[in-house]
């Protein structure tokens, strides 16, 4: 006889199937993946299918690069017949999250735009058809100086740091590796001036300042005589402060060998030329030259005040000065220039080179491998980053020529502006992520009083000796 | 022998006693009607809470392979950790400590702050409230508003009210308080950022702890009052000594369910400071954020340090009912 004991149980059993089926419901087996050299891979597995008909897809978290990246898409397919649709999943945090549960699933599209210098971890995981013999050198020559090569190609000392460090999570990447190519590049080291209030409190309104104690000096004077605050810059945001202003003043202040030495861990921030910056950004905080709720202001906002003339000065990068003019502000208003280092620093002059932002890779559950890596080829092509630097306002990672018929009056700005001897180009400094924390919280607490140079820099360093002993020890 | 048994077994007379499948449905019909509940909750309630614990003993970037059933973790992407996350943030690594503790040190404020003040603020309402002759209707709706409106639309106003040029400095100039305001905003001064968001958390909370509340009252019989009053008893006695004893389970519900949604809140910090200034408003909740969905990606130490807040949710609410229990009884 069944007895409801003996149903009960039996229901039990069902009830715990789909746990079951759900549980063993791994993610999904990435395409089978060939094990021979990249190129033949990217070229073999297409070879037998025809490319007529094939429709790509492309992601992106830039909802505003969709324009640019879908008019590439057209021409792509006028040369080819083969279609690309482009996607835009944002803010940042979904895009993530939609990447890692796509790759669980093997559901990630032909061709991806990543965070440059984030696409290991991906590669490491074995979802992106590798390109490090596919980029030749006429490829390769595309790119600007300290794009590609820095930061898509594996190097050295990151492979070194990656092997000591217990946590990292692409150890299996050997050095001179490449599984992406950079479209996006920028540099966030301009200051923007208000020429209206520079001109009636200082006098010339096109004369940049040439020190930092220049430029303190100037917020101060207009400060002084229009109770406007002298500069704005996104300080919600941690990183701004840290990346902004922090690192290329004491990149001037230090040099590129100093300035290695103290984030590597075998110098320490207690260096003169570490504490004079310090003590120049808690002058700022000294002097009240912040704007009232600086603290509360994001990156967009500050621009729309510094737009509104609620500041003398904006700290911005590339993407800055498109915005501003967005905003109503007459490109005849703004000055722009270089964070001017402090008086005696190393460099007497902070040269900018392009730092990449976004790079464009192949995946591996693609089943267009060949037609995917002719598109970020075609997508890479100066002819192809014009157009896309013309409908974005936004600087490719690729030499466009400086014609203002071709990529705007702005671009071409900016594009004077960078010099291929920065010496972030040369830098080999890895920022800990617990000591990049305390120097972003401290920076902070200047602007709330609440710390001093001497304070901030013992926290610093012991953060970042703690940080490198646990990797094993300094960076050499 | 045995084959005379199989021939009992399965005789006529034993096969009418038999219950069909149908017959045994029929009689279980009760479980097949909670059996969807029952599989939604084991695939995405069970499953997930126990791949979160495995996940918690992890490092793991979400990129590379990590199941359970079958067990997967592939090297590099994917390590085995033990209690290393969980030592990482509570102790062993100095900095991410003093983070978590810190946040853990905001988390308590808040939960104690935000739990008394949305009882000082809604009791008084919903006796008003109950009181109110006409319009009782109107009142409730006007006090149910901040529930109904979407929570991005209130932080944005209350951010706009606590600016340096905002509505709340405004109001203390005009009131020639000028010493109280706040001159970098409300959100962006160190003193003033945690309140701040206490604040608004209790204009949130308040509108179902009034409701809570006012649904007790009415339930409390009216002649104990007129008793009282008969007894010559103050409006002072007849709240401490009728109506907050009557109200202590309806007070008990709200302090576990204010305590545990502070606990494991963090939306309204993330829209509205995102943990500054300089990490004067950071909470667990956030934290767990960055590390599961921000740049860092480390899902492993975002479950443990999950874990370790459910834990203190767990306790804390423990401890609330055995204090009331015992209050209850006594």
């Amino acid at each position: 006889m069944t007895t409801p004991r003996r149903a009960l149980s039996k229901l039990s059993v069902c009830a715990l199937l789909p746990l079951v089926v759900a549980a063993c419901a791994t993610p999904a087996a990435p395409a089978p993946q060939a094990t021979t050299a990249p190129q033949q891979e990217a070229t073999a597995a297409p070879a037998e299918q025809s490319s007529a008909g094939v429709e790509l897809t492309m992601w992106t978290w830039k909802v505003f690069h969709v324009p640019g990246l879908e008019a590439i898409a057209k021409n792509f397919e006028a040369e080819t017949g083969i279609k690309v649709k482009v996607s835009a999943f944002n803010p940042d945090e979904v895009y993530r999250t939609k990447i890692t549960t796509s790759a669980q699933s093997g559901d990630l599209p032909d061709v991806l735009s990543y965070w440059s210098g984030g696409q290991w971890e991906l590669a490491a995981t074995d979802q992106l058809l590798e390109l490090t013999d596919v980029v030749d050198p006429d490829w390769k020559a595309n790119f600007m100086a300290g794009t590609y090569d820095k930061v898509s190609v594996m190097p050295q000392d990151r492979y070194d740091s990656c092997q000591k460090d217990p946590k990292c999570t692409f150890k299996n990447i050997n050095v001179g590796q490449s599984f992406s190519v950079p479209y996006l590049a920028g540099q966030a080291f301009f200051v923007f001036g208000n020429k209206e209030l520079m001109k009636e409190e200082i006098g010339n309104p096109e004369k940049a300042p040439a020190t930092a104690e220049e430029w303190l000096d100037m917020m101060k004077t207009i400060k002084e005589k229009t109770q406007k605050p002298g500069l704005v810059t996104g300080v919600q945001n941690p990183d701004v402060l840290h990346y902004w202003l922090f690192n290329p003043l004491l990149m001037a202040s230090c040099g590129v060998e100093t300035y290695d030495k103290i984030y590597n861990g075998t110098d320490t921030f207690s260096n003169e030329c570490a504490v004079k910056v310090l003590n120049w950004m808690d002058d700022i905080a000294k002097n009240d030259l912040w704007t009232p709720d600086i603290l509360q202001t994001n990156i967009d906002p500050a621009d729309v005040a510094f737009s509104q003339g609620k500041a003398a000065f904006d700290i911005g990068g590339t993407y800055t000065l498109g915005f501003l003019i967005a905003q109503g502000m007459s490109p005849d208003n703004i000055l722009s220039f270089a964070i001017p280092p402090l008086e005696g620093s190393k460099y007497e002059k902070l040269e900018i080179g392009a730092s990449p932002l976004i790079d464009a890779m192949v995946t591996k559950n693609s089943k267009h491998q060949k037609e995917a890596l002719e598109f970020i080829k075609f997508l890479t092509t100066p002819e192809q980053m014009t157009v896309f630097a013309r409908a974005t306002g936004d600087l490719p990672a690729v030499k466009v020529p400086a014609d203002p018929d071709k990529v705007g009056a702005v671009m071409v700005g900016l594009l004077n502006a960078f010099s291929d001897k920065s010496p972030f180009n040369d830098s080999k400094a890895e920022i800990l992520d617990a000591p990049g924390k305390v120097l972003k919280v401290g920076l902070q607490q200047f602007i709330t009083k609440e710390t001093t140079t001497d304070e901030l820099v013992k926290k610093i360093d012991d953060a970042n000796k703690a940080a490198w002993e646990e990797r094993g020890g300094p960076k050499q | 022998m045995a084959q005379a048994e199989m021939r009992t077994i399965s005789s006529p007379a034993v096969r009418k006693r038999r219950k069909t499948l149908l017959q045994v449905l029929k009689d279980n019909s009760g479980f097949l009607f909670v059996l969807p509940a029952v599989i939604i909750f084991l695939v995405f309630g069970l499953y997930t809470v126990i791949y979160s614990i495995v996940l918690s003993f992890f490092r793991w970037n979400g990129f590379g392979k990590f199941s359970i059933l079958p067990f997967a973790c592939d090297p590099p992407a994917c390590q085995f950790a033990g209690l290393d996350n969980f030592a990482q943030f509570l102790y062993k690594e100095p900095t991410l400590s003093q983070f978590f503790w810190q946040a853990l040190e905001h988390n308590a404020i808040m939960a104690v702050f935000v739990t008394l003040g949305t009882i000082v603020v809604a009791l008084p309402l919903a006796i008003a409230l109950n009181r109110a002759a006409r319009g009782q209707a109107a009142y409730r709706i006007i006090i149910m508003l901040p529930m109904v409106t979407a929570g991005i639309a209130i932080y944005y106003v209350w951010t706009f009210i606590y600016q340096p040029d905002g509505l709340l400095n405004s109001v203390l100039g005009t009131l020639g308080l000028n010493l109280l305001q706040a001159k970098q905003g409300w959100l962006g001064q160190a003193d003033r950022a945690l309140f701040s968001l206490i604040i608004v958390m209790i204009w949130g909370a308040v509108p179902m702890a009034t409701i809570l509340y006012l649904a007790g009252l009415q339930t409390i019989d009216r002649e104990l009052y007129e008793a009282a009053k008969m007894d010559g008893a103050s409006a002072w006695r007849l709240l401490w000594n009728i109506t907050w004893p009557l109200l202590f389970p309806v007070t008990v519900v709200i302090v576990i369910t204010s305590i545990n949604s502070v606990l494991q809140g963090y939306e309204m910090v993330y829209l509205m400071t995102y943990g500054g200034p300089a990490a004067h408003t950071e909470v667990v909740g956030l934290q767990i954020f960055k590390y599961g969905f921000g740049d860092q990606r480390q899902l492993g130490m975002a479950s443990a340090m999950s874990w370790v807040l459910f834990a203190l949710v767990f306790v804390v609410a423990l401890l609330n009912m055995r204090i009331f229990r015992s209050q209850t009884e006594a």
